[in-house]
């Protein structure tokens, strides 16, 4: 039982981590209504401009995080205005578009690549000792990284329940032409859509990080599946089916962690992916006409 | 010379299974409008399943653990390996083709790419781990073992054949009606649902034949080389095969195998022998892989039907006379009267 | 006169909304039927739940004497129900002949075996259907399109390619979602007549959702008005002209003075 809860608590940092890159990815899909398969590379954009900010340029940690956070959403918007939206004008088709996507992850891993090489680092901050919290233990970086995505979550709903942006990026979501014909500067969304996703990678990408302490520039490449398992499962476009995904993938992957290999982990994940297209594609909160 | 005659050969064995996997992924992208993201599996499936079902069970004493070990002579155990990315192809159809947008199949195919990747890696009892097998069986092991040239050609040789067979399967498949069917749900699936044919039936096919032919690339490969591990087989390796695709032509056979020889031999063998940077070794492949993801995004951009597009389906026909060649009220029917509106 | 289609309490809501709220009517064998009503009435939506696209919450659909609300999409085709869309969907990256050849169902060729072993007997199979369909294509106007990729139609070309296509397919009954959209009155002319010698000649059965009265005057023998999922009237145009609650359901506009003329 003791074991069990433990490993509940690191469902929880999962959880939180596969939060941030869910909703970032859901909120994009919903929008655009194309999966990008470069995502994963975003999040290593975030993970190593911050290792630039804080190792390299020696800047304070926090405000790295911020730094790299907002940058990996410059990254994400220009890749959108420059690569991503002449496509999307030129109404290519979904195909193409998810050919592109797939072909810009190449790219992008890659480019990272030669800029940081092949090897591990690590950011200049200590280890703090853990902190035992009721029957959950949580090192530092842990809890920093479960309040990250709680504060994240909570901005993401009252951006999309109260600001302007939001409310036009949910009506997009529903359906584009409709928004578009009452006034929506679709442009403007889908701009700001892709550097909310971009940050929200980024961010995902830097406490990734915090939490495997040993990083290289394709870590996040492994993780793109299990965030496409969370969305799916919450029900693809669903920022809030996206957050309960996250969730719940975060809590069973760890928490199979007491009956079988961590090594395991994504296999599991991968599992609730397959259990969901073949029981229910549509996920938990569906999206009407997105399945 | 003989270095040389040798170099040639592996140059034509290279041509040929990419273009088997091109081939095949034109039989399922081209085609059916099936996006496997992840070719370069069903290549290492077949290679795979072929090694351990040809080699003699593995000897713990050397470290090297992999799974059967059945020693099967070698056509048989070809056999086996193409079986098995056939049934690879299978179950992830079963799971993504009925009634999912094309994104799903795409993740699933990615999803499962990354999994069979590290589960190979990690777990060593598998396929050797990392360090991947070797000492595969080859056909003809007595003349791989002592002249390895002549191994080469008689290798080129039935590489060559086939690929032609596999060509001429493609071909074959194309201009009928089952082709028919496939090319018609790559351009709207419902419409073809709604006109009666079972879509999900048509796609599997497609997407187990393509898997298949991978497959039969993948036993060649490990056949001429005698060795495989998880570096062979990267995600890069899904984006050659890709980029020929696209650049040579989706939808045209020959425009699949040009585009493999351009991307796969020209572009690739090309840029192997640029001299490494010292200080940092993988600036010369990470630099090969940024092109070929340009070239994958800006064919779509410039040609997205490629050097040789899909060519116009011709039939043989009687003479019909044409019930509006004449009247003025047709033909402006057909021309004027039926404009966008 | 039988029903081959027969609509029975149907019910379809997405989440909240009730698009279909327990619709009732029948068509008639032979007959040409009109499904008219304001947007929003839910016609689209019923016509794609006879088709199979939409599923169905509660109620029966009855095809031909067979229950077919169950029944996946390409099975009610097969059993010669088709349907065409609101906005053309051709496949364009295949020529116009193509178009026609793919939808014929129990080509020999469309088994692996044959395709690939048996060229020779798909093959001969094949020249017959080109044939065939070249006789659709030219009295659609079309013949001499027929080799060019349906993409580079003109949107009136489009229509009657949708038309022709579902043709060839042999259907004991056509699903016409608003076939003359967007089509120039002279097309719409020419469009009627096709319906109406199909109709005439090989005594086709359809369900026509039109907005077009005129065109609804012209060749529908039975009209259905649908408003807010539910069936409000049925009868002929004549009739339903007299008749005050399909006149208040139009709410009146232009189409309130039209239904009213």
């Amino acid at each position: 039982m003791k074991l069990f809860l433990l490993t509940l608590g690191f469902g929880f940092v999962s959880a939180s981590i596969y939060a941030l890159l869910s909703v970032g990815l859901s909120l994009q899909f919903g929008v655009t209504n194309f999966v990008n398969f470069a995502y994963g590379a975003y999040l290593g954009v975030g993970m190593l401009l911050t290792y630039t900010f804080s190792a390299t340029l020696g800047l304070p940690f926090w405000l790295s995080i911020v730094l790299a956070t907002i940058g990996t959403g410059i990254v994400s918007m220009l890749i959108s205005e420059f690569i991503l939206s002449p496509f999307v004008k030129r109404r290519k088709s979904l195909f193409y578009m998810l050919i592109v996507t797939f072909g810009l992850s190449l790219i992008l891993d890659n480019v990272l690549q030669i800029i940081y090489g092949v090897g591990f680092n690590e950011y200049p901050i200590g280890q703090s000792s853990p902190v035992t919290i009721g029957p959950f233990s949580f090192t530092g970086n842990q809890l920093i990284i479960i309040a990250i995505a709680g504060i994240v979550m909570i901005g993401v709903h009252l951006l999309l329940s109260r600001s302007r942006l939001g409310k036009a990026m949910r009506a997009m979501s529903d359906n584009a032409d409709l928004a578009r014909a009452s006034g929506i500067d679709t442009n403007m969304v889908t701009r700001w859509t892709w550097f909310i996703s971009g940050a929200l990678a980024g961010l995902g990408g830097i406490v990734l990080a915090l939490n495997i302490v040993s990083f290289q520039t394709t870590s996040g490449d492994a993780l793109l599946f299990v965030i496409f398992a969370a969305v799916i499962l919450g029900g693809i476009g669903q920022t809030y089916g996206a957050m309960l995904g996250a969730l719940i993938i975060g809590v069973v992957t760890e928490v199979s962690t007491v009956f079988i290999s961590s090594a395991y982990k994504q296999d599991i994940a991968f599992l609730v992916l397959v259990i969901m297209l073949l029981v229910r594609p549509q996920g938990l909160i569906p999206a009407k006409g997105k399945a | 010379m003989s270095i040389f005659l040798g170099y040639v050969a592996t140059i034509l064995v290279t041509l040929f299974t990419y273009n088997i996997f091109t081939l095949g992924l034109n039989i399922q992208f081209g085609y059916a409008g099936i996006l496997n993201f992840t070719v370069i599996t069903f290549m290492a499936m077949g290679a795979y399943f072929y090694a351990v079902f040809v080699m003699p069970p593995a000897n713990a004493s050397n470290q090297v653990f992999y799974i059967l070990g059945l020693h099967w002579p070698w056509p048989l155990a070809s056999i086996a390996g193409i079986v098995a990315s056939g049934i690879l192809g299978y179950l992830i159809g079963l799971i993504a083709l009925k009634r999912l947008r094309s994104d799903y199949l795409a993740i699933v195919t990615l999803a499962t790419g990354t999994l069979l990747y590290g589960l190979s890696g990690d777990q060593n009892k598998l396929f050797d781990g990392w360090a991947g097998l070797f000492s595969v069986n080859q056909p003809f092991q007595s003349v791989a073992n002592n002249h390895p040239n002549t191994f080469s050609w008689i290798f080129v040789v039935i590489s060559g054949v086939v690929m032609l067979i596999v060509w001429w399967f493609a071909n074959q498949l194309y201009s009928s009606p089952l082709g028919r069917s496939m090319r018609a749900i790559r351009e709207d699936q419902d419409v073809v649902d709604a006109f009666g044919k079972n879509t999900f039936k048509v796609r599997m096919m497609a997407m187990v034949i393509g898997s298949t032919i991978v497959g039969i690339g993948g036993v060649l490969t490990i056949q001429y080389i005698g060795a495989l591990s998880p570096a062979g087989w990267t995600t890069g390796e899904t984006f050659v095969v890709w980029a020929a695709l696209l650049v040579g032509g989706r939808g045209n056979n020959i425009g699949a195998m040009l585009g493999s020889l351009l991307v796969a031999v020209i572009f690739n063998e090309g840029t192997r022998y640029i001299p490494q940077v010292a200080s940092s070794p993988n600036l010369v492949p990470d630099l090969r892989n940024i092109i070929i993801g340009s070239l994958v995004i800006l064919s779509i951009w410039f040609r997205p039907q490629g050097v040789l597009p899909e060519r116009k389906a011709k039939f043989f026909e009687l003479p019909l006379k044409d019930k509006y060649a004449q009247t003025f009220g047709g033909v402006s029917a057909n021309q004027e009267l039926a404009t966008e509106v | 006169m039988s029903n081959i289609l027969a609509i029975s309490d149907v019910h379809v809501a997405f989440g909240g909304l009730k698009a279909i709220d327990g619709c009732t009517f029948e068509v008639e064998k032979g007959t040409i039927t009109a499904l008219i009503g304001p947007n929003g009435a839910g016609k689209s939506t019923m016509v794609g739940s006879i088709a199979g696209a939409v599923s169905l919450t509660s109620g029966s659909i009855t095809f031909d004497g067979q229950e077919i609300s169950h029944l996946p999409t390409y099975r009610r085709a097969q059993g010669g129900l088709i349907r065409t869309y609101q906005i053309s969907r051709e496949f364009g990256g295949m020529t116009v002949l193509e178009n026609l050849l793919v939808v014929r169902l129990g080509q020999s060729g469309e088994s692996l075996i044959n395709a690939v072993f048996r060229p020779k007997k798909s093959k001969t199979e094949t020249n017959a259907l080109v044939g065939e369909a070249n006789e659709i294509l030219n009295t659609f106007g079309l013949y001499r399109l027929r080799n060019e990729y349906a993409s580079n139609l003109s949107g009136g070309q489009k229509r009657l390619l949708e038309l022709s296509r579902a043709v060839m397919a042999k259907p004991k009954m056509l699903l016409l979602d608003e076939p003359m959209a967007g089509v120039t009155p002279a097309l719409i002319e020419i469009l009627g007549q096709h319906l109406l010698d199909l109709n005439k000649g090989s005594g086709m059965s359809m369900l026509l959702v039109e907005h077009n009265l005129e065109v609804v005057d012209k060749i529908c023998s039975r009209v259905v008005v649908m408003a807010t999922g539910k069936r409000l009237a049925e009868g002929t145009l004549a009739e339903l002209r007299s008749n005050r609650d399909v006149v208040e359901a139009y709410l009146g506009g232009e189409v309130h003075e039209r239904i009213g003329s």
